[in-house]
C-alpha cells in the first residue's frame, strides 16, 4: 500500500520566533519556517498505516526550496521512504485552489499511484482548511475529514475511520470508504499500537529512518511545473481565483482582571494566597 | 477462546536476569519478546554495584554477552578490603584472598549504562528470532485460560500468549505475586538497601585510592555502623564516581524508625570515608530499595504452569555479610531457565520448562549458594573473628564514633600505614574535616 502525506511549511508563530513589522504584518524573512503543526496528526496517521499494513509512505509539499528542512523533519517523524517537493516560481503565491490543482497533479504523476493520501486539518498561516478537500475534489476521490482514528484494510481495498461530526468532539461517527481515499486527520487523531508486533515494526522503522533523513537529497524528488506539465496560467498567482485583500492585526484584548502581587519570599506571605484558593479546591 | 498475539517466550523485565534469559533463549532460536517497563532499560535501575563472575557458576554475563567487561563495566575490582567497626575501633582486613575464592572476575558497574548496553544487544538478538525488546511496557499480571497461566497482561498492549513466561521483573514482581509464588512479608526476610553515587574526577579518584585507571577497589564495612542495627556497607570505585551504600536487616531496623537517607549518612559521614570523599562531594543519584534475603526466601520451586521466576523475583539475592550477590545469580537463573525451555521444547513438551528449571537450579549448585545448608567460609565474613582467622589485618585503628577528631599523628590514630602486597601504601589516616559532608554542594 502506498500512502502520501501532504505537508507544508508555515511561519513559526511561537513567541520568540515570530517577527511582525510596525503595522503588525508578518516579516517572513525574519521568521523561521517550520512544519505546519496540524500536519503532525496526518504524519502519525500515515505512520500507523505503514506500521500496520506495510507499504510505503511518501511526503509531498508545494513550496520554495527552503521547504527541504520541513520535509526532512517530516521524514524523521513519519519514517517516510521518500519526499516530493513541487517547486518553482510559477507556483508561487498560489491560493488554496491553485495549490490543490498543483498537488493533485503531483499525486497523479507518482510512478506508484497512492492508495491513501492524508492531509492536516488546516495550515497555521492560511487557516482555511481548503487545500485538502479541494485536492480530493481534483482527484475525484472520496474524502473523509476530521478523522480521529483510522484502520486501513489494504487487502480489502477499504478503510474504516472514526470522525468527528462537524468537527465536534462530542459526536463521533464511524465511516467506511473505498481506496484510494483522501483523509484529513483531525488534531485529535491518536494512533494506537496495541500489539507487540506493531510496536516492534515501529521500532524497526525508526532505526532505519534516521540514516535516510540525514541523506535527504538521495530521497528527494523536485518537480517544477514543466515536469508536471502544468500550464502556468492555471497555477501560482495567475491561477488563483482568490486574493488576500488585506490583513488586519487583531488588537490585544485588554486585561480586565485585577492582579494582586504577592512577594513569596517568606512563607507567611503565601498564606493569604492559600486562603483565597482553598474555596476552589477540588470538591468544593 | 480469544485469539491472542503469540510468542514462544515472553521475558518480563530487562535487568540482568531478563537480559540473560533473553540472550540464552535467542541463542536457542526461541522467538522471544522482552517487555521492559522503563523508558530505557536501566532507567529505573539507579546506582551501581559489583557484578561477580563465579568460577563455579553455570553462566557469567560475559559468556552470554561477549564484550560486556570491555564495554559495559566500570572498573575491575583489583583490591578488596573489609573494615570491621567495633565500638571505637576499626580493624581493616585485606580480603583479596577471600575475594578470589571462586571469583573469576568482579567488576564495578553502574546500572544505567550497563542496562542500556544490555538492552541494545537483547533487542538485536531477540529481533532475529522474530521477537524483540519493547520498553515502556508495564506488565500488570498474568493471562490465564481455564485457570492455567498462558501469558501476560500489560497496560499498553492487548494480552500476549506464550509457551514460556519469564518473570524477571525484580523484587516487586507483580507476576510472582499474581501467581502466588511470592508471599514474603516478614521483615526478617528483607534488607533495606540504600545507595548513592558520588561523582569524582577520575584523576582525583586514582590518587585518593592510589590505583591506576584500570584498577578498582571494593571496601566493605561491617559492624557498628548504625547504632546497634545489624547490617553493613560498601564502597566501590567506578570510572568517575563511587558507589556507596548500606544494607541493613529490616527487622533489626524496625524499632529504629530511621529514614533510609539516615542509614546512608551513617556511612557517608563515617570518619573512615573522609579519606576518599575529601572536603566536599556531590551525590549524583540516591535510591532506597528493599531486597530479599535469599537464605530465607529463595524459592525452591520458582515456577507454575508456563511461568518461571528468575533473579530477585524468585528471591535469588544472596547477602554474604556486606557482600551482595544478586546480579550474578539472576544471570545464572535466567540462562538456566532458557536452557530448561530449550530442553523441554526439544522433547516436544515445552510446558515442562519450569520443572527442568527447578532441577537445573539445584544441579548447577545455584540453590545451594542461595540457601546454604551450612555457613561456608565466605558466609562468615560478617563475623569479625571469622575474618580474623582467614585474613590478616592490615590496619587496626581507633576511630569509632567518638574518635571523630582523631588526627594522623595523634595517639589513637594508626602509625605507619602497612605496606600492601604490591608495595603501595594503604592509607587509613584520617583527616580532620568536620564540615566535609556538604550534600549536593557545588
Ligand atoms: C543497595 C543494594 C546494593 C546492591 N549491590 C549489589 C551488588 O553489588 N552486586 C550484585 O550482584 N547485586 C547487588 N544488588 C542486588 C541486585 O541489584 C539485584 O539482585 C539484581 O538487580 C536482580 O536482577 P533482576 O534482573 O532479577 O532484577 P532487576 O535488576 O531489579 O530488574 C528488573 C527489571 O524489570 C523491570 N520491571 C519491573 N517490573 C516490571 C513490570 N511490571 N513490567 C515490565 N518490566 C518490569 C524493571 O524496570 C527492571 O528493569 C544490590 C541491591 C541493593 C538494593
Amino acid at each position: 500500500m502506498n500512502t502520501v502525506v501532504l505537508t507544508k511549511g508555515v511561519p513559526d508563530f511561537r513567541e520568540e520566533q515570530v517577527s511582525f513589522d510596525e503595522d503588525g504584518h508578518l516579516e517572513r524573512g525574519k521568521t523561521p519556517t517550520v512544519m505546519n503543526p496540524n500536519d503532525r496528526p496526518a504524519l502519525r496517521a500515515a505512520l500507523q498505516a505503514k506500521v500496520r499494513t506495510g507499504g510505503t509512505v511518501s511526503l509531498m509539499s508545494m513550496g520554495p526550496p527552503g521547504y527541504e528542512d520541513v520535509l526532512r523533519e517530516g521524514m524523521e517523524d513519519v519514517y517516510a521512504d521518500d519526499c516530493y517537493l513541487l517547486s518553482d516560481r510559477e507556483m508561487g503565491a498560489a491560493d488554496t485552489w491553485a495549490t490543490a490543482m498543483t498537488v493533485a497533479t503531483g499525486l497523479q504523476r507518482l510512478a506508484d499511484s497512492p492508495d491513501l493520501v492524508v492531509a492536516g486539518f488546516k495550515t497555521a498561516d492560511g487557516e482555511t482548511g481548503h487545500t485538502g478537500p479541494q485536492t480530493a475534489y481534483c482527484l475525484g476521490w472520496p474524502l473523509v475529514t476530521h478523522v480521529t482514528s483510522l484502520d486501513v484494510d489494504a487487502a480489502a481495498g477499504r478503510l474504516r475511520a472514526e470522525r468527528l461530526v462537524d468537527g465536534d468532539a462530542s459526536e463521533v461517527e464511524t465511516v467506511e470508504a473505498p481506496l484510494p481515499c483522501f483523509v484529513v486527520a483531525d488534531p485529535e487523531f491518536e494512533p494506537t499500537y496495541r500489539t507487540a508486533s506493531h510496536r516492534l515494526a515501529h521500532k524497526d522503522l525508526r532505526d532505519a529512518t534516521q540514516q535516510r533523513a540525514r541523506n535527504l537529497e538521495d530521497h528527494l524528488t523536485v518537480w517544477d511545473h514543466e515536469d508536471l506539465n502544468l500550464d502556468p496560467d492555471y497555477i501560482g498567482l495567475d491561477g488563483s481565483p482568490t486574493i488576500v485583500a488585506g490583513v488586519d492585526p487583531i488588537p490585544k484584548a485588554p486585561a480586565e482582571r485585577d492582579a494582586t502581587v504577592v512577594d513569596g519570599s517568606r512563607p507567611s506571605e503565601l498564606e493569604p494566597v492559600l486562603s483565597e484558593l482553598t474555596p476552589y479546591a477540588a470538591g468544593d | 477462546m480469544t485469539e491472542h498475539e503469540r510468542y514462544e517466550a515472553v521475558v518480563v523485565g530487562c535487568g540482568p536476569g531478563g537480559a540473560a534469559a533473553a540472550a540464552a533463549l535467542a541463542r536457542n532460536g526461541v522467538e522471544t519478546l522482552v517487555l521492559e517497563r522503563g523508558v530505557d532499560a536501566g532507567s529505573k535501575n539507579v546506582s551501581g554495584g559489583v557484578i561477580y563472575a563465579e568460577e563455579s557458576a553455570p553462566y557469567t554475563i560475559e559468556s552470554l554477552f561477549p564484550g560486556f567487561r570491555e564495554q559495559a563495566t566500570e572498573r575491575p575490582v583489583t583490591d578488596n578490603y573489609i573494615h570491621n567497626v567495633a565500638g571505637d575501633r576499626v580493624k581493616t582486613f585485606d580480603i583479596g584472598e577471600l575475594h578470589h575464592h571462586d571469583t573469576a572476575w568482579a567488576d564495578s558497574v553502574l546500572r544505567r549504562p550497563m542496562d542500556s548496553w544490555l538492552a541494545e544487544r537483547v533487542h538485536e538478538r531477540t529481533r532475529e528470532t522474530g521477537g524483540g525488546l519493547l520498553t515502556e511496557i508495564h506488565v500488570t499480571g498474568l493471562l490465564r485460560e481455564n485457570g492455567e497461566i498462558v501469558g501476560v497482561r500489560t497496560e499498553e498492549l492487548a494480552p500476549i500468549e506464550a509457551d514460556l513466561i519469564v518473570a524477571a521483573d525484580g523484587v516487586n514482581s507483580e507476576l510472582a505475586r499474581d501467581a502466588g509464588l511470592m508471599d514474603w512479608d516478614d521483615p526478617a526476610e528483607w534488607f533495606q538497601g540504600v545507595k548513592a553515587v558520588v561523582d569524582m574526577d577520575p584523576a582525583v579518584l586514582d590518587d585518593r585510592f592510589d590505583i591506576d585507571p584500570d584498577e578498582g577497589e571494593a571496601h566493605l564495612f561491617s559492624g557498628d555502623l548504625f547504632d546497634g542495627v545489624r547490617g553493613g556497607g560498601f564502597l566501590y570505585t567506578n570510572r568517575e564516581s563511587l558507589s556507596i551504600g548500606t544494607v541493613f536487616h529490616l527487622d533489626s531496623l524496625a524499632d529504629e524508625r530511621a529514614e533510609p537517607q539516615e542509614l546512608l549518612d551513617a556511612l557517608l559521614t563515617h570518619p573512615l570515608l573522609a579519606q576518599w570523599l575529601g572536603e566536599e562531594y556531590r551525590e549524583r543519584e540516591y535510591s532506597a530499595k528493599l531486597v530479599p534475603d535469599s537464605k530465607k526466601v529463595a524459592h525452591e520451586s520458582p515456577h507454575d504452569d508456563r511461568l518461571v521466576l528468575v533473579g530477585d523475583a524468585a528471591g535469588q539475592m544472596q547477602a554474604q555479610g556486606p557482600i551482595i550477590k544478586g546480579m550474578n545469580h539472576a544471570v545464572s537463573a535466567g540462562a538456566l531457565a532458557a536452557e530448561a525451555f530449550a530442553d523441554a521444547r526439544s522433547r516436544g513438551d515445552p510446558h515442562r520448562a519450569g520443572e527442568f528449571y527447578e532441577r537445573k537450579l539445584r544441579e548447577e549448585g545455584v540453590m545451594a549458594k542461595l540457601r546454604p545448608r551450612s555457613y561456608d567460609l565466605v558466609g562468615r565474613l560478617s563475623e569479625i573473628d571469622a575474618v580474623d582467622r582467614v585474613a590478616t589485618a592490615v590496619a587496626d585503628s581507633a576511630l569509632g564514633r567518638l574518635g571523630l577528631r582523631a588526627r594522623p599523628g595523634s595517639s589513637n590514630a594508626p602509625t605507619t600505614p602497612p605496606a600492601r602486597r604490591d608495595g603501595s601504601r594503604y592509607r587509613t589516616a584520617l583527616r580532620d574535616a568536620p564540615d566535609r559532608h556538604r550534600r549536593g554542594a557545588g
